[in-house]
């Protein structure tokens, strides 16, 4: 068990922030969508299958936290742990994170489902993933 | 003990992926410009002081060379340095990489000068920002450098034989918190200008895909002679400095119509390449038959 890696890094535009002067929470969706793509590489999807449109981690169930602001120009990034698997999903805790200040910003539990695109149907985490998989465990308390 | 600052990592969307199958120059530099805002804090221009002083870093030059193509799908993360500080100019580089094949995408060379983004001046490097510098200063000769630029760089002059390849007004969601356009969209320009330069030269897209063609940047070098504000009405001149073998070169200057000063120059080295075989071939006949006499180069 080792825990988090960073999945996303990347700084909020001033065309992502809205009249409040903060980043809209559409935009926290769409980093969470670059470490679900992160973590897919990390734990043995085949890149030809990820650009291939073949398999994939698909979001099944979302919880977030909004911890914090976003302003335009703040650097971020995104770390990204496993907390539990079945046979054919896994529970992903992502960690938003002002790389500037340090300060957590968002918080996402995620159950991500392992999908075969053709089928249109989750199928069961492979042995070489669920391998991989270990590297980034993390447990309950670390998450919170 | 490494200098090189992580300051990049995701993805390419479909959506960001062009006619020609792969990720387009725009959003090669969207991750530049996040890249350098994390390059930014490293030296201790934190979001939060550029937002407060407004002031802080901005390029004057800027080297794109674009290694492999990048895919729908594809993961990228990115390293920068600094390389050296001369006088009060910062010269760094921005490396994205094809994460899952552990390969160098596009470098970003670049220099920057220290600036006031309310009156636009260029300012001298303040002394923590210089310390800082130099401390992350370094050569970095395990990481790659491109040779220099080849051939005559695009003056930043009006010529003859230019002709209208884009016309926009800058539109706030184009913008930075500065009200200074982001350099996406300066790229974005210049790639929008590709389908007007095959038009020039006696192309449509319709050939070109008859041919199952494609084209490619392979590099850009550019200088900023003036920033782009909102609502500012530019034009984009173009025009072909050379076209021979397999290599294309072309040329443009963006124009601000308010003050008729041309803010960015920049010389852009192409090809075209087999959209099966992901190959580069001889360039069409219609870009090595376009009359020589009207090439740039003529003028430099």
């Amino acid at each position: 068990m080792s825990g988090y890696a960073e999945t996303y890094r990347g700084q909020v535009l001033a065309s992502e922030c809205n009249f409040l002067g903060h980043m809209n929470i559409q935009f926290y969706a769409a980093r969470v969508s670059h470490a679900i793509w992160s973590m897919s590489y990390m734990i043995g999807i085949p890149a030809e299958d990820i650009k291939g449109g073949k398999k994939a981690l698909v979001s099944v169930r979302q919880e977030i936290d909004f911890l914090g602001e976003l302003m335009a120009g703040d650097i971020l990034h995104m770390e990204t742990g496993i907390l539990k698997t079945t046979n054919k999903t896994l529970t992903l805790h992502n960690k938003l994170i002002n790389s500037a200040t340090g300060e957590t910003v968002m918080t996402n539990e995620m159950t991500a489902a392992y999908m075969d695109v053709s089928l249109r149907k989750a199928v069961p985490l492979t042995s070489e993933m669920r391998a991989n998989i270990e590297n980034f465990m993390i447990t309950q308390e670390a998450a919170t | 003990m490494s200098k090189l600052i992580a300051c990049y990592r995701g993805n390419v969307n479909a959506w960001e992926c062009d006619q020609m199958g792969h990720m387009n120059v725009q959003f090669y530099m969207s991750r530049g410009a996040e890249a350098f805002g994390h390059l930014q804090n490293a030296l201790g221009l934190s979001p939060a002081r550029i937002r407060e002083e407004k002031k802080g870093l901005r390029f004057k030059s800027l080297r794109i060379q674009f290694k492999a193509e990048v895919h729908a799908g594809s993961a990228l993360h990115g390293l920068c340095g600094v390389r050296e500080v001369v006088g009060d100019t910062l010269h760094g580089f921005i490396h994205l990489f094809d994460t899952a094949f552990d390969r160098l995408s596009a470098v970003f060379e670049f220099t920057a000068a220290y600036t006031d983004f309310v009156s636009d001046e260029t300012l001298p490097l303040p002394a923590d920002l210089r310390d800082t510098a130099e401390t992350l200063s370094d050569e970095h000769p395990e990481s790659y450098r491109p040779a220099p630029f080849s051939g005559t760089l695009m003056p930043s002059t009006a010529l003859d034989h230019m002709f209208e390849s884009s016309r926009a007004s800058v539109n706030t969601w184009e913008c930075d918190q500065f009200n200074h356009i982001e350099m996406r969209h300066v790229v974005g320009y210049f790639s929008d200008a590709a389908t007007h330069i095959i038009g020039a030269v006696g192309l449509t897209r319709g050939e070109i895909r008859r041919r199952n063609l494609g084209s490619a940047a392979l590099d850009y070098y550019t200088e900023f002679h003036a920033p782009i504000k909102m609502s500012a009405p530019i034009v984009l001149k173009s025009g072909l400095i050379s076209a021979e073998r397999k290599i294309f070169r072309f040329g443009h200057n963006l124009v601000d119509l308010d003050s008729g000063n041309i803010a960015v120059t920049t010389t852009v080295v192409g090809c075209y390449f087999d959209m099966s075989l992901r190959k580069s071939v001889a360039l069409p006949d219609e870009f090595t038959n376009y009359p020589k006499e009207k090439w740039l180069s003529n003028q430099f």
